[in-house]
């Protein structure tokens, strides 16, 4: 999977199928817990990702090397506008993907400790459930049939806001 | 003892759990499958010889056991990020989804960080709405990016409900905004109230006993950090005994009450106060048309300052207040060069912080008159160098890099006009925020 320079160090990541990913140090710092891992210097060998599929892991690697690559803002104060409106459509490319996709990327990017990639899945989501029924967001997202409201409870969320759900 | 030592130390140091179920793998102490009741057995076997306790044990078991991932619902720590990116309306709804969502989306902290988040994303303006009212009696709500980058309100205004829900419509007049809370006036009767234009929640102020009769009054309204609480002020003007003077009532929401806290210091307020940096601001003292005042009145300390101003040019001229992000702003309006001079004070309460940003002519078109007289209140920057204006009964965007002005579309005309960033925060006295001791007088 590794594209650039040979001379910088790789990190290998290994997916829950059990396929590999060399990629450079600096596109692995994206993640936090990555970072952390090399800091403790935990990760000399492979570092499995067992609950990471390959599809979900190599879109993850997508975008930080997207990011990695890019200027970051706090590197000088002139920044290249092109380069902050690249990102932007880079970013909103990246999350034309189906929910089951973006709920996986999601659960990866928090466990991976990935900020920007957390906001954008967050900010993902919550345009998706726009415009829902409740009934269909707690289908989305997967909620907990124990912790629904009384059907009271609910008539009267529902007229306090009735206008919300025109 | 030594290899529970050692996953003991792991299971207490490292930051997450799933960190640990990929240690034990990686470290190849557990080569394949992991056993978590024997983790957990020589974790807790270890613990009990150090006298300490091994946290978050069921994770600890749920992890090792099925660490792939499975199709559980969000963490709480997810799903308040996600929420914290939605729409006021949507949260309205969402709601209605569990009892956890009921329960985060009336907390206080949310709803308050909802707030920053919203007002400090001014990429897209996702959250920021223009509200005004017409010279008939509507309140009308419009998308702020279309205005700033469509030049149009027609198609996407949304004309509010009747918030007082009378059965007949009144005149209004829109005193300020803050925090996504709107203040105005039923002009036909002078009650207040307060509004959620986002939530569609109405809290009609009681009426000032103080007083008893008055022809000239100019309002504000603001938030004070200090005591947490929303506060009103209405100064009007007292014709007896002679000579006449203004004086001050402030009304407090956390009190529910109103009380008067003297003169207001200097000739003739005019419009209404403008809301920043926990003060309302006045432009003030029309008698000559060559000097005028600016008066901060502090709502926390509930004491008048006086600004000072930018050196201005000679000539006759008048001042008007407007806030731009976190800059207090004033437009210079010189009759006889017939030009307009936008100043901003960059650090608050610095003289010297005053910077010039722009000089714009007045509108030579023959509609453009009001200009002269009427020019309102600046109302937005956008980060592209838009400024947008409240010019008569206009709204126009004038742009400072090439000089060009666009007339927004529109089918009635602007009476008042100001922006607003949706909000959950409640109209009604703000409980819980801060402190609630009812310590206030």
């Amino acid at each position: 999977m590794s594209t650039s320079s040979s001379s910088s160090k790789k990190i290998v990541l290994k997916s829950a199928d059990n396929e590999t990913f060399e990629i450079d140090e600096i596109v692995a710092l994206e993640s936090q817990a990555i970072k952390n891992m090399i800091e403790d210097e935990c990760a000399d060998n492979v570092i499995p990702l067992g609950n990471i599929d390959s599809k979900t892991l190599s879109k993850i690697i997508e975008y930080c090397k997207k990011h990695a690559e890019s200027p970051k803002k706090d590197d000088n104060a002139d920044i290249d506008e092109k380069a902050v409106e690249d990102l932007k459509s880079f970013d909103a490319e990246f999350a034309k993907v189906d929910m089951p996709l973006i709920q996986d990327i999601l659960m990866a990017a928090n466990f991976l400790n990935i900020d920007n990639l957390i906001g954008l899945m967050c900010r993902t989501i919550a345009d998706r459930i726009k415009g829902k029924t409740p009934e269909e967001i707690r289908k989305i997202l997967n909620i907990n049939k124990n912790d629904l409201l009384s059907p009271e409870q609910e008539a009267k969320a529902r007229e306090e806001n009735s206008w919300a759900f025109d | 003892m030594d290899a529970y030592e050692e996953i003991f130390s792991r299971i207490m140091s490292w930051q997450s759990n799933f960190w640990m179920a990929l240690e034990l793998r990686n470290a190849e102490i557990f080569p394949n499958d992991v056993y978590a009741g024997e983790v957990i057995v020589a974790a807790k076997s270890f613990a009990r010889m150090h006298q300490t306790q091994v946290q978050n044990e069921d994770k600890i078991h749920f992890l090792l056991t099925f660490p792939q991932m499975t199709t559980e619902s969000f963490p709480p720590e997810i799903i308040r990020e996600i929420l914290l990116k939605a729409s006021v309306k949507s949260l309205l709804r969402c709601k209605s989804v569990c009892k956890d969502w009921y329960s985060l989306i009336s907390d206080h902290h949310f709803i308050k960080k909802h707030y920053s988040l919203s007002s400090t994303n001014n990429i897209n303006y996702k959250h920021h709405r223009l509200i005004y009212n017409t010279p008939g009696k509507d309140l009308y709500s419009c998308p702020l990016y279309d205005v700033l980058f469509d030049e149009s309100v027609v198609n996407n205004a949304l004309q509010l409900e009747n918030p007082l829900q009378r059965t007949r419509s009144q005149r209004v007049s829109i005193i300020g905004s803050c925090n996504g809370l709107l203040c105005i006036l039923v002009t036909d009767d002078n009650t207040l109230f307060i509004y959620n234009p986002s939530t569609r929640t109405t809290n009609i102020l009681p009426p000032s006993k103080q007083v008893v009769s008055a022809l000239r009054f100019s309002y504000g309204f603001g938030y004070d950090e200090t005591n947490h609480d929303y506060k009103v002020v209405k100064l009007w003007r007292c014709e007896q005994p002679s000579p006449p003077y203004w004086d001050t009532l402030i009304y407090s929401l956390k009190a529910g009450s109103w009380k008067a806290i003297g003169r207001f210091p200097f000739v003739n307020p005019f419009n209404d106060g403008m809301f920043l940096n926990g003060a309302l601001h006045w432009a003030n003292g029309y008698a000559t048309w060559t000097s005028q005042d600016i008066v901060a009145l502090d709502l926390g300390k509930k004491t008048y300052s006086e600004v000072l101003q930018p050196e201005y040019d000679e000539g006759r001229k008048r001042l008007t207040l407007g806030v731009f992000g976190e800059w207090l702003s004033v437009f210079c309006n010189y009759y006889e060069k017939r030009v307009v001079d936008v100043w901003v004070m960059k650090v608050y309460g610095v003289k010297d912080s005053w910077t010039k940003l722009l000089s714009i002519p007045h509108l030579s078109d023959r509609n453009s008159v009001p200009l002269y007289m009427k020019i309102h209140a600046p109302l937005c920057t956008s980060n592209d160098g838009k400024l947008l204006l409240h010019l008569g009964t206009k709204l126009v965007v004038y742009d400072c890099i090439n000089g060009s002005c666009s007339v927004i579309e529109n089918t009635h005309k602007f009476r008042d006009a100001c922006i607003v960033v949706e909000s959950l925060i409640s109209p009604f006295a703000p409980l819980g925020l801060g402190d609630n001791n009812g310590d206030e007088n």
